[in-house]
């Protein structure tokens, strides 16, 4: 009499997996949305770097560099910015120390080389990759704040004055 | 090849004859239009069922595992098939911090592939040494071993860094087909900055470096490519195996 109700309960499950929704995120077409806090790829923003360098004092492993330069009104121009993503154990604690939030975590994941040496990106290479993040992210930084649609320089000059 | 590729235009002298180079097959057989068409079906079947080898090193490997399952499906990609012989396997995944003391083994698994075989460097420690690359057990990048095809950046990277990743390194064998040349840098075997002189790691992974020398410097056999002290099957034998091909 019991004969069988085994198989059909294991039947039912089969049934069940065959209709509910696939749990395969096929990558290039479909991505999953990164949680909040995922410790993805920086994003440096040069419209809302100030220079104080507080990002390249937090870096464990000193991969990130700042240069810059006062101006007359006494803020300071930023000369250079280079992030070594070849050491960056991408910890994000730049991110948690910037105090004006110039430098998010929430870049993307197709950032492969053949070069190992492609991976040093200097000032041009960032504010380039910042202005494609937020092109397709309608100008919405990482961190939920709305970007202020306007032409960098292509030297990365902040455009406030 | 490369003489005859920078003569200045107005003095061209007529293409040597194959008598005189000797017959390069290689650049006669690019140019047919039927080998180029094996080489494309060939390239796709290739970058279509990349078999990687089965090991981690780090904390790398846990994503490469997450790759493999339900939600990232590397499957989809032809990849899944994980081989625990690195004699069935095409790719080598490189799937963290590469130790001095690991080194020679993983030089080890990439000379026991087969050829054509392919490297990913997985993470930032396997890519240049990441927080370690100035420690003394780290081996600053896995391309002082092995030549690399593609790098894949993060800490660790997450596992749509590794498709990513798996998809630049087909792009890369369509863009150089079965007959192209690899563009990836060979390693050098040149470890005199890294270790000291009598490190018996440096003189392990010199002996796995060309020209293939003992540790302790003895030649191999040319035959069977064995070296003095070892007694394998070959050598017990006078260097052929009874029943089998004199």
């Amino acid at each position: 009499m019991a004969y069988g109700i085994g198989i059909a309960k294991g039947l039912l499950t089969t049934v069940k997996h065959l209709v509910r929704e696939p749990t395969t995120f096929e990558f290039p077409e479909a991505e999953r949305p990164i949680p909040p806090r995922a410790r993805t790829n920086l994003v440096w923003f040069v419209e809302r770097c100030t220079g104080c360098s507080t990002c390249a004092q937090a870096c464990p492993d000193g991969c990130i560099l700042v240069q810059t330069q006062p101006r007359e009104d006494g803020s300071y121009l930023v000369e250079r910015y280079e992030i070594d993503f070849r050491l960056c154990m991408y910890c994000g604690l730049c991110a948690e120390a910037c105090p004006y939030e110039a430098i998010q975590v929430g870049g993307s994941y197709t950032n492969v080389v053949r070069d190992p040496n492609d991976l040093y990106h200097d000032k041009p290479t960032l504010t380039s990759l910042a202005n494609e993040y937020l092109d397709a992210h309608d100008w919405i930084y990482p961190n939920g704040q709305p970007a202020v649609r306007q032409e960098i320089h292509p030297a990365g000059e902040r455009q406030h004055h | 090849m490369a003489d005859r590729e920078t003569i200045p235009v107005l003095n061209v002298e007529p293409p040597p004859t194959a008598e005189e180079t000797g017959t390069d097959i290689e650049s006669d057989l690019r140019q047919q239009l039927l080998i180029t068409q094996v080489d494309s079906v060939l390239t796709w079947a290739r970058r279509s069922s990349l078999w990687p080898a089965m090991f981690g090193l780090a904390c790398c490997a846990i994503e490469m595992i997450a790759t493999a399952n339900a939600r990232y499906d590397i499957a989809r990609f032809g990849a899944e098939v994980f081989r625990a012989s690195p004699r069935q396997a095409d790719l080598m995944i490189v799937a963290g911090t590469v130790t001095w003391k690991m080194a020679p083994a993983v030089r080890r698994i990439y000379l026991q592939m087969a050829e054509p075989k392919w490297v990913i460097s997985m993470g930032s420690c396997s890519n240049i040494g990441g927080p370690f690359a100035h420690g003394y057990s780290t081996l600053p990048g896995v391309n002082n071993v092995v030549p690399v095809d593609v790098y894949v950046p993060g800490c660790p990277p997450r596992p749509e860094s590794l498709l990513s990743g798996l998809m630049l390194l087909q792009d890369v064998m369509k863009e150089e087909g079965v007959l192209g040349k690899r563009r990836r840098p060979e390693p050098d075997g040149d470890f005199s900055t890294m270790l000291p002189e009598g490190d018996p790691i440096r003189r392990e992974l010199e002996a796995l470096f060309p020209p293939y020398l003992s540790v302790s410097g003895e030649p191999r056999d040319t035959e069977t490519g064995a070296l003095p002290h070892d007694t394998n099957y070959l050598t017990m034998h006078g260097g052929s195996a009874p029943g089998g091909p004199a």
